[in-house]
């Protein structure tokens, strides 16, 4: 990495400027051959908000080089950190998802995709309805066969 | 600029983010082919559905079935085998043992353990029709105890049904079918009904949690043995009836899945009991297990 940081600017849909450093670019896969030809203009980014690409700056600035580091304390760190940083509503961690995918950025994407699995794995039938705003659209009958397929003995 | 962004890269872009799928077909294990996508309108709202996919591939299965009753559109998500495609991709496929059990006189039940969560599945009953004239009752006489890890299978066990002397000779006493598990689906091949080997062939889809019929082997077949190579399943060796009893059968198909597709004849016959005609597999287990496709 050349000691003389190089800046991207981005700018969100809502046309915020950003400048991040090229490192963290090009760990955008979806940017990072635009980064890599040298362009110097603001790289638009129509579908990313700027509250969201603020965000999304902020994890990989943390993450990068810290993820692939050893030392116990650094991980324990970072990760009590992502704990914090995904304390969001729900509607700002589905947009994050979004902006990882269309930026390709696997991390952050990983990351996100597992915290609302994690969520759901958590959560009774009834909790996952009104948190995705579902309504049970089963017959009784359908109900009733499905739960009776859904047959389990605890334990061993 | 942003033109370019959208569009030119996002075969790259999805094939590198989301594993394994080839190149030219970067969104194809998305493709909005099942029944489930409802287009434009997302499962969850905000969140359009390949990327919803993406997150029920991240739960654990055991979780699959209580999700399949949140709704309608949820129970078609989680059907769906993009999910377990993608599961496959992502390396979250879950290695679970099924077990094969005869309840009262002719019902046959698998279950399925997962060991992570220690909780035990039953899976649907399976299907009792009759074949031919012959009811396919005669294929639970035994009570095989089977352990199916991914694509290497063995059979740990093999033992007498609890039927008595009595039901034996109603029944044929020992069932003779043969497991199997390729790309999500558990296989049951041939056996016994009566005196007769039976043809068909069984499969359970994990994803749907169903039991169908798919096409039937060319001849009855009993104790024939299966095995995996490049996800198609094997089936070698066993009896089948003849003029003058039960005789063994040294060919070897490929039931897997739909199609049939004869192999050469093996150059010794083999012998029921014996593991000469095994592909993949044996009857000791083997120190790696290999990977439940699900």
């Amino acid at each position: 990495m050349s000691s003389k940081k190089k800046v991207i600017t981005l700018r969100s849909s809502d046309g915020e400027i950003f400048e991040v450093e090229e490192a963290v670019a090009l760990e955008w896969l979806t940017i990072k051959p635009l980064v890599e030809s040298g362009c110097t203009d603001a790289i638009p980014l129509p579908q990313v908000t700027g509250n969201i690409l603020a965000k999304v700056i902020e994890y990989c600035k943390k993450h990068i080089g810290a993820s692939e580091s050893e030392d116990r304390k650094i991980l324990y760190e970072l990760e009590s950190w992502d704990a914090d940083f995904i304390k969001v509503d729900q509607g700002t961690l589905f947009d994050l998802i979004r902006a990882a995918d269309y930026l390709t950025i696997k991390t952050l994407f990983e990351f996100t995709c597992q915290t609302v699995a994690d969520t759901i794995k958590h959560k009774t039938i009834e909790e996952v309805r009104h948190i995705f705003r579902e309504s049970n659209d089963f017959t009784p009958e359908e109900e009733k066969e499905i739960r009776g397929k859904s047959w389990w003995l605890q334990g061993l | 600029m942003g033109a370019i962004l959208s569009l030119s890269y996002l075969w790259y872009r999805k094939s590198r983010l989301r594993g394994a799928c080839s190149e030219d077909n970067g969104r194809g294990f998305l493709n909005p082919s099942t029944t489930f996508y409802r287009n434009d309108s997302g499962l969850i709202p905000g969140l359009p559905n390949e990327l919803f996919i993406q997150i029920l591939a991240r739960i654990p299965r055991i979780h699959y079935l209580r999700l399949k009753l949140v709704s309608r559109a949820w129970r078609g998500a989680v059907s769906t085998p993009e999910v377990y495609r993608l599961r496959r991709e992502l390396g979250t496929s879950e290695e679970w043992i099924y077990i094969l059990t005869k309840v009262g006189q002719d019902k046959l039940l698998w279950y399925g353990l997962d060991p992570l969560s220690k909780k035990w599945q039953r899976l649907p009953l399976m299907p009792m029709v009759s074949f031919g004239d012959k009811a396919m009752k005669g294929l639970g006489g035994g009570l095989p105890l089977l352990n199916v890890v991914g694509s290497a299978l063995w059979v740990a066990e093999l033992l007498r049904g609890s039927s008595n002397s009595d039901d034996v000779s109603k029944q044929t006493g020992v069932c003779g079918c043969a497991v199997g598990g390729v790309d999500s689906s558990l296989y049951v091949l041939g056996g016994f009904s009566k005196a007769s080997t039976l043809r068909c062939v069984w499969r359970y889809d994990l994803a749907t949690n169903r039991w169908s019929q798919v096409a039937p082997m060319s001849t009855g077949r009993a104790y024939c043995k299966t095995g995996i190579l490049n996800n198609k399943l094997y089936v070698v060796g066993g009896v089948t009836r003849g003029s003058s009893g039960l005789v063994p059968r040294p060919t070897c198909r490929t039931p897997s899945p739909g199609s049939l597709l004869r192999l050469p004849t093996l150059p010794v016959g083999t012998v029921p009991g014996q593991e000469s005609g095994m592909i993949h597999g044996g009857s000791s287990p083997p120190r790696t297990p290999g990977r439940q496709n699900s």
